[in-house]
């Protein structure tokens, strides 16, 4: 299968975007920018594929 | 496997959020389903309190592992996610709170779904393909299968890719579950065998075409132009356009799901969370990454644009991003179907015990398709297959 490159590539050169929290009712509690450290961070497939099992 | 690559798509967010937080590193790891790898390597490291800060949660996997001790209750102090609850989508909400009142994960996206279909062979078959005229076009099953029957040609095209895509949509649309709450087994209900005789008059008609879900076969089918119709979650958009018929833009179209009995024509198909370890030694930085990847402006925008993952966050339903005339489905906004699928849908009702079922019924609604089984065969040899399993 082809890979998402394209896309992907093109996001990841751009310039960081600022980032800001959406409109919304109740403010998500969010730690402050000066939080710092290292995260490890484990993902799978969004979807599961039945042929992948 | 290359996609669906949450593994990349976080990596291609990392500008944006190390532009907010300068001094978090993230490590990604990804890993494959194949063989439960993902699942399996994410259970034992919870047992042996070795696990990541941060992992991610498919829907599939869902039930299985929100009952694991390990989880950071985002419900507590400091975060009090409780109070963000109202603005995830509903089913999404429920699904990562436990009875306890324990909030286990925040919800990341979800699988609003829909019917994807080609303008150009509706066109070609001399059938509506604006999509308010496809929705009308096929106003229920039977319809779907009268008027789908115009775009097959003989071994060579056909209106769906599979024979679950049936059963899946009939039974999320009637709010049936492999499992009920109670977590009793629901291949009895009427509505199972239903679809399974939908899938029976379709396969005579020939609507179905002969390729295994994700085979290569099935994956070139879409490019090729073979499959006129697919029902799926949005996700699956991302799919179509990255993966398996980028050369199609302007080709496809969405519409909702054929309508059930009732009216209803909304369905979920997938999702995903994303939850701290309680070994995290550094939860501050965790919950400020998931707190941002799944409420930011910036990282649900570019998930959506680079993925087409569609936000839990209820808040994006209404922005520009979201809501834009998409040049791949010919200039419509596809969200109008899938906010209207997300806000309709019936929740589903998640089980351990899922996949046992899951597989057992694609066994059985092939054989159904390749004339092997009548429904009600088909329906006795699922039952016995897991039976035989759980």
């Amino acid at each position: 299968m082809r890979p998402i490159k394209t896309a992907l590539l093109s996001a990841m050169a751009a310039p960081a975007p600022v980032s800001a929290p959406m409109a919304q009712e109740a403010a998500p509690y969010r730690p402050g920018p000066e939080t710092s450290g290292t995260i490890k961070v484990w993902t799978g497939p969004i979807m599961t594929a039945p042929s992948e099992r | 496997m290359d996609w669906p690559n949450n593994d990349r798509t976080f990596r291609a967010l990392m500008p944006a959020f190390n532009a907010a937080y300068p001094n978090i590193k993230v490590e990604v790891q990804g890993f494959p389903n194949g063989d439960s790898q993902y699942l399996n390597t994410l259970q034992r490291a919870l047992l042996s309190n070795s696990g990541p800060d941060v992992a991610m949660i498919e829907i599939g996997v869902l039930a299985l592992l929100r009952e694991r001790p390990q989880w950071v209750d985002s419900a507590q102090d400091p975060y009090n996610a409780d109070d963000l609850m109202s603005q995830f989508a509903p089913f999404a909400a429920a699904n990562v709170t436990r009875p306890d009142g324990k909030i286990v994960a925040l919800p990341k996206h979800t699988g609003p779904g829909g019917l994807f279909y080609r303008r150009d062979i509706f066109e070609e078959a001399g059938l509506a393909n604006a999509p308010a005229d496809v929705e009308a076009l096929f106003a229920d099953w039977n319809s779907f299968i009268e008027e789908g029957q115009k775009v097959v040609k003989p071994n060579e095209r056909w209106l769906i890719a599979n024979g679950m895509e049936i059963v899946s949509t009939m039974m999320a649309q009637r709010g049936v579950n492999w499992f009920d709450a109670e977590g009793q087994l629901q291949l009895d209900n009427p509505v199972v065998l239903e679809a399974l005789q939908v899938v029976d008059k379709a396969a005579d008609a020939g609507l179905i075409s002969p390729f295994a879900m994700w085979s290569p076969e099935w994956q070139g089918a879409f490019g090729r132009g073979q499959i006129a119709t697919i029902m799926s979650g949005n996700w699956f958009g991302g799919l179509l356009k990255r993966a398996f018929a980028p050369d199609d833009d302007g080709k496809w179209g969405v519409a909702a799901a054929p309508a059930d009995s009732t009216g209803n024509r909304s369905f979920n198909a997938g999702g995903d969370h994303i939850a701290i370890l309680e070994t995290s030694q550094n939860k501050e930085a965790a919950r400020a990454f998931i707190s941002w990847v799944v409420t930011d402006g910036v990282s649900l925008k570019q998930q959506y644009q680079n993925d087409d993952l569609y936000p839990a966050w209820t808040p994006a339903g209404t922005t520009e991003w979201i809501n834009f005339a998409d040049p791949y489905y010919d200039g419509q906004n596809v969200n109008e179907v899938f906010a209207r699928v997300q806000a309709n849908l019936i929740p589903a009702t998640l089980n351990t015990d899922d996949s046992v079922v899951s597989a057992a019924m694609q066994t059985v609604v092939n054989n159904i398709v390749q004339g092997v089984s009548t429904p009600e065969q088909a329906l006795e040899q699922a039952k016995a297959e897991v039976a035989a399993r759980l």
